[in-house]
């Protein structure tokens, strides 16, 4: 009976969370983002061929547009085309699917290392914190593989957790390691970091004589799934991503550089690697502001919600309040522990790039700072004795949430579809279907000045993935991970993926599409062309135009 | 780490100074910026380091110093009203004439139209309007009246004051260093190691022996900015109370280790040496 209770509350939790990630989860964002389009195809083309875009052997990480995408995301996409087909729906599905199973998770998690007393209540004060999190619902409702890397790195700690009382549970806990190292780069940072802080902790009960035989067997699977990954870590490709967002890359001017100091005074004044220090740093105490986690959020358009920071504005009291607890509270054991080291660890990776206050990056942060002020709250909700006192403020805390959900509404379903369009490249669907329209015997330019539209077009064209890669190459399957050269014009079928040419373009009989900044209503004029079709934002402002040439 | 504090280290001459070196930064660069009206900011601080002075040495008349503040600068209008209510709050509303809540009240009202050229309550045109495109994107009047309002306006401006008020990064790393607000001048206030001594003094702040004072102050000058329309040098009259809070920090730090107690404050002097003549060049 002492069990049903909260299990009850986290059903009703868990469908909380449910339906404010599935409600329109393929609908809203309305577009689909070019990463998205790009992870759907690769994943369409591996189920058709076994290659990817570029004919490559189910890679170790995806070349896609030279940014190298972790592998993971895109290979869970595959088996679910066969069941949802080619959709918004099913690239956003596991981003969702993991998103959820993270409740459970993040409740049994808490149970295991929080003291008796707390124990109950504190789980289910979190899970419900999670999910109405602005943060992880943002990336449980669209295609980002920061939400999977989450849960197999929880996953990996509460298995470590059990394994402390069931040693075999290690090697389970080591292959969800394994896995979220894969998953998503800024787990290849906080995952090794975790599990050296574990294993320090609780050294003396993973390293006893009894456990020797288990943990050489974790250590080796553990290790065997981060092999591909390691196998590719100094290839061209691999660092490229690395080097070119580090802040530390001492090629780059560093924040705060001076201009035009001579050369003796230069190396004090603009030293470089103090001016690094002063920006991780900087980056690093970002994640923890109050301004970035209740205000600003994220600033990247596509990585939050107008009008909607990572957190609730009601939740600083306690995530100050809190912050003291966690430090001051010794009596909270390992929830301490693993809540502190959580939380330092957490930004590490996503200060590392020059990027302020990136949330897809230090995800795992949602967690520990989920924590600290549940565990105010609860102490909070414990100041009131009497019973009404009790069901006033709960009543008031109903309240808030539902004003938050209120306020998530808005912003999810509401501002972000009508002011963010544009970030989410929204109307590639839409010129999609004018396209199946056209003349299939005329040739078409689509413009990609701004952008790798094809791989929206391949997307929503479902185009075959062979013929997609024998008409184009880039690099051979050798120097895949190592070629950084890109080939950006693309042929699919009649359409040519490539910049405008007006002047041999409007010479031949073809339609051009492309944004309202390469075809301006001045240029249709000047080179009389026909407008077939307009697409708009939900703004009303022009968003793609698809023109027929007149060379007559 | 024992909490208790029982009796707080000094600082011989030679760390006196060098706590001062580093705590001359925010005043510098404040110089550096605004050379015209320079006296709009520094005689208020004057005249708080002079209360705390007089508070210290228990000289009664100090809360009289606050009633002056607006006459130096009008944005400084609510400070000496919200300082002292927070006051008498701390102490249970004893051990202060209520005769200086009476004058603070009456300056408030004496000034406040002045003041209110000068607040977020002062009209937006553009804010207006773009609440106004909000509105109708919603399904319903209930829901677009819940979520964009006329008290979301002002709401919105005093939250945008008030996290930046709060933010470490604002005071030590002024803001994100790629990050430029264009109503701030984003000075460099305290080397970045000093977060360190903060963070220490914060910890410990409910057993400062000046903890009424300076927790009134902080929260009053906080409060007060937070209803500015801009805030940019006015917040120079969180100098003295975040400067205490170094110190304080400080203290309890070599006290309790004297090792981290000389790490810290020696990288605190390099990054001063470091940062002040970037100051002159960066102009």
């Amino acid at each position: 009976m002492k069990f049903i209770k909260p299990l009850i509350l986290l059903f009703l939790i868990i469908g909380i969370g449910f339906f404010l990630r599935f409600y329109k989860l393929g609908q809203i964002p309305a577009g689909l983002y070019l990463d998205e389009a790009a992870q759907g195809y690769n994943a369409y083309s591996i189920l058709k061929t076994g290659k990817d875009e570029y004919g490559k052997n189910f890679p170790i990480i995806f070349r896609s547009f030279g940014d190298f995408k972790t592998p993971l995301y895109i290979y869970l996409i595959v088996p679910l085309i066969p069941i949802f087909d080619l959709t918004k729906f099913t690239v956003r599905f596991p981003s969702f699917f993991f998103s959820v199973l993270t409740f459970p998770l993040l409740y049994l998690l808490i149970l295991e290392i929080s003291p008796k007393k707390v124990r109950y209540p504190l789980a289910l004060i979190s899970t419900l914190l999670l999910s109405i999190s602005p943060w992880h619902i943002l990336f449980g409702r669209t295609n980002f593989e920061c939400n999977v890397a989450l849960f197999l790195l929880l996953a990996g700690i509460y298995l470590f957790f059990k394994g402390l009382k069931i040693p075999k549970l290690f090697i389970l806990s080591a292959l969800f390691f394994g896995l979220s190292f894969s998953a998503y780069h800024s787990e290849r940072i906080i995952s090794p970091l975790i599990v050296f802080a574990l294993a320090i902790r609780y050294r003396q009960t993973i390293f006893n004589k009894k456990n020797r035989a288990v943990i050489i067997v974790s250590t080796l699977i553990g290790l065997l799934i981060v092999l591909p990954t390691l196998s590719v870590i100094s290839t061209a490709g691999f660092a490229s991503r690395a080097t070119t967002l580090s802040i530390f890359n001492f090629s780059r001017i560093p924040a705060g550089f001076i201009p035009n100091i001579p050369p003796p005074f230069n190396f004090i004044i603009n030293n470089h690697l103090v001016l690094s220090i002063k920006e991780f740093l900087s980056l690093y105490f970002s994640y923890f502001s109050p301004r970035n986690m209740f205000y600003l959020g994220d600033s990247g358009p596509r990585s939050s919600f107008p009008e909607l920071a990572t957190f609730y504005i009601w939740q600083l009291p306690f995530y100050i309040l809190g912050l003291f607890l966690i430090l001051k509270d010794k009596k909270l054991a390992d929830l301490r522990f693993l809540t502190l080291i959580f939380f330092f660890v957490s930004p590490v990776p996503a200060a590392l790039t020059s990027d302020p206050y990136s949330t897809i990056r230090a995800l795992p942060l949602v967690i520990p700072q989920l924590i600290i002020i549940s565990l105010s709250l609860l102490r909070f909700f414990r100041l009131f004795k009497p019973i009404y006192l009790k069901i006033i403020v709960f009543s008031v805390f109903i309240l808030t949430i539902t004003f938050s959900l209120i306020h998530l509404y808005s912003s999810v379903f509401i501002l972000n579809e009508y002011f963010r369009a544009k970030d989410w490249n929204y109307g590639w669907q839409q010129v999609t279907e004018e396209i199946k329209k056209l003349d299939p015997k005329l040739p078409i330019v689509v413009d990609n000045a701004r952008g790798e539209a094809y791989s929206q077009l391949l997307f929503f064209l479902k185009k075959d993935p062979l013929t997609y890669q024998t008409n184009n190459f880039e690099v051979t399957p050798n120097e895949y991970y190592s070629n950084l050269s890109r080939q950006t014009n693309k042929k699919i079928d009649q359409i040519s993926v490539r910049s405008i040419d007006w002047v041999p373009d409007t010479k031949v009989n073809q339609y051009l599409i492309g944004d309202y900044l390469a075809i301006s209503q001045e240029q249709i004029k000047t080179n009389k062309l026909q407008l077939i079709a307009e697409i708009k934002y939900p703004d009303s402002s022009p968003a793609f135009i698809i023109t027929k040439t007149n060379p007559e | 780490m024992k909490t208790k504090i029982s009796r707080l280290s000094k600082f011989n001459l030679f760390e006196q100074f060098l706590l001062l070196v580093c705590l001359s930064l925010w005043p510098v660069s404040l110089m550096l910026v605004s050379t015209n009206n320079l006296l709009i900011y520094f005689i208020p601080e004057l005249l708080i380091l002079a209360a705390y002075f007089f508070y210290y040495r228990k000289i009664s008349f100090w809360p009289i110093l606050f009633l002056c503040l607006p006459f130096t600068n009008i944005k400084l209008l609510p400070l000496p009203l919200l300082f002292i209510t927070l006051y008498l709050f701390f102490n249970h509303f004893k051990k202060l004439k209520l005769i200086y809540l009476f004058g603070a009240i009456s300056l408030l009202i004496i000034f406040l139209p002045n003041f209110r050229k000068q607040s977020i309550f002062v009209y937006d045109y553009e804010a207006n309007q773009s609440l106004i495109r909000k509105i109708y994107l919603y399904p319903n009047i209930y829901l677009a009246r819940f979520s964009q309002n006329k008290i979301n306006l002002y709401f919105d401006k005093a939250t945008n004051n008030f996290f930046g008020l709060i933010d470490p990064n604002n005071y030590f790393f002024a803001f994100h260093p790629r990050e430029i607000i264009s109503t701030n001048h984003n000075l460099n206030k305290y080397p970045f190691p000093s977060l360190i001594f903060v963070l220490f003094g914060l910890y410990y702040f409910l057993k400062h022996p000046q903890f009424k004072f300076i927790a009134s102050l902080i929260l009053g000058s906080i409060i007060n900015l937070s209803l500015l329309n801009n805030y940019d040098l006015a917040d120079f009259i969180l100098y003295l109370p975040l400067s205490l809070t170094i110190v304080y920090g400080a203290q309890v730090m070599k006290q309790k280790n004297q090792k981290i107690f000389y790490l810290t404050l020696s990288s605190c002097i390099i990054i001063t040496i470091f940062e002040l003549p970037r100051l002159f060049l960066a102009r």
